[in-house]
């Protein structure tokens, strides 16, 4: 595509939604320039800062770090500020707020209960036992590192609750990065606190909802691979439920 | 920041639509992956009226010329395809569930899945024989 003045042109159709204004959210086109180079977040920036101001997004660091710039880019969850538009030219592309979440303004979603599943299943270290700074620094080989480094590398995008069909259906369902960011401590040699985690985790609402449809993964920028948590949970809930059927004097 | 009652009045929540399996790939063979578990178990119904008409000869051998029509031939196809889908798209998934380490490296999960195709090849094997000398 080229504009009047013959340089080349891309459009992209935003999801706009503004609660004072619409009762129905409804889709409007821009076009803009097309540069190898550019991702849609610069392409949103064109569009806010030249053609209309009114367009809501979130974003912030630019470069795949902050997690702010969760989209639906022709209906895959993606980073905007790491999606090209050479990726999709010369078709259109069409912009849309994370799905499963409710939307504020536009590309704006409400991730309330994210934050709240992320208290829930007490996604922070609980160290084993109290440790004065006399006793030194928690040792750590680069085995038990290991372990756990992959989900340490959750930005909390959101993407993978937006490519999850069971969160999307089962609003109640923990969810991916929540479950991810759960077992980044409890894989952790320095916590102690996997036993009191388990209760949300293998929970109805925990780990046994998911249906592996293995998307949450697929659409993760930084390959934590939260399927994979899900499942390693799973096979530790199994365990320790054979545990306690078989040694019921054991400690949990 | 919490959101209060009232802006959370004003928030659009998009139902999901019944179709929602059919807008992405992924998505359809995830559901065909869940409905293959109905073929599976059609089958082994079955397979146990086989098996419960084995004692008695003519019984069975009635049954056994019924499922050389062309309805269950082609039902044998579709359950095949199903069997497939669902054994392909299991194996692929096999490395999300087994996380093995050799020593401190993780292994590859090119060589997970490639060892639940080989156990496949290897068991289909053996059942062919023994199906064979029967």
């Amino acid at each position: 595509m080229a504009s009047s003045t013959g340089e080349k042109t891309c459009t992209l159709e935003l999801f706009r939604y503004h609660p004072d204004q619409d009762r129905e959210p409804r889709f409007q086109s821009y076009e803009v320039p097309y540069r190898t180079d550019w991702v849609v977040l610069d392409a949103l920036n064109y569009i806010k800062g030249e053609l209309d101001g009114t367009v809501t997004y979130r974003w912030s660091c630019r470069m795949g770090v902050c997690g702010s710039c969760g989209m639906m880019v022709n209906g895959v969850p993606k980073l905007s500020c790491a999606t090209f538009l050479k990726d999709y030219y010369p078709a259109t592309i069409r912009v849309e707020p994370l799905s499963n979440f409710p939307v504020i303004r536009d590309m704006v979603v409400n991730f309330d209960d994210f934050m709240h599943k992320l208290t829930e299943v007490k996604a922070w270290m609980i160290p084993k036992e109290p440790r004065t700074l006399d006793e030194g620094a928690y040792i750590q080989s680069p085995g038990e590192l290991a372990e756990y480094k992959q989900y340490t590398m959750c930005i909390n995008c959101m993407l993978c609750y937006a490519a999850c069909p069971v969160y999307g259906h089962e609003p109640d369902f923990i969810g991916p990065a929540a479950i991810a960011l759960a077992q980044r401590y409890n894989k952790d040699s320095r916590d102690g606190a996997a036993a009191e985690r388990s209760d949300v985790i293998q929970s109805n609402e925990g780990v046994w909802e998911c249906t592996l449809v293995g998307e949450c993964s697929q659409v993760c920028p930084k390959h934590v691979d939260p399927a994979g948590a899900i499942q390693e949970a799973k096979l530790q809930g199994a365990q320790d439920w054979w545990k306690s059927v078989l040694m019921p004097w054991g400690k949990r | 920041m919490q959101a209060n009652s009232e802006q959370r009045k004003r928030e659009l929540v998009r139902p999901i639509p019944g179709n929602w399996w059919l807008r992405r790939r992924p998505y359809t063979v995830f559901m065909l992956r869940e409905l293959s578990a109905g073929f599976i178990a059609l089958y082994a119904i079955l397979l146990f009226r086989l098996m419960h008409r084995a004692p008695d000869q003519v019984n069975f051998g009635l049954l056994v010329d019924e499922l050389k029509g062309p309805t269950f031939i082609f039902l044998h196809l579709v359950v095949l395809g199903f069997a497939l889908l669902n054994t392909i798209t299991t194996f692929n998934l096999a490395p999300r569930v087994f996380k093995l380490y050799r020593g401190e490296e993780k292994v590859p999960e090119s060589l997970i899945a490639g060892a639940h195709y080989a156990a496949w090849i290897v068991a289909s094997i053996v059942l062919l024989v023994i199906a064979w000398r029967a």
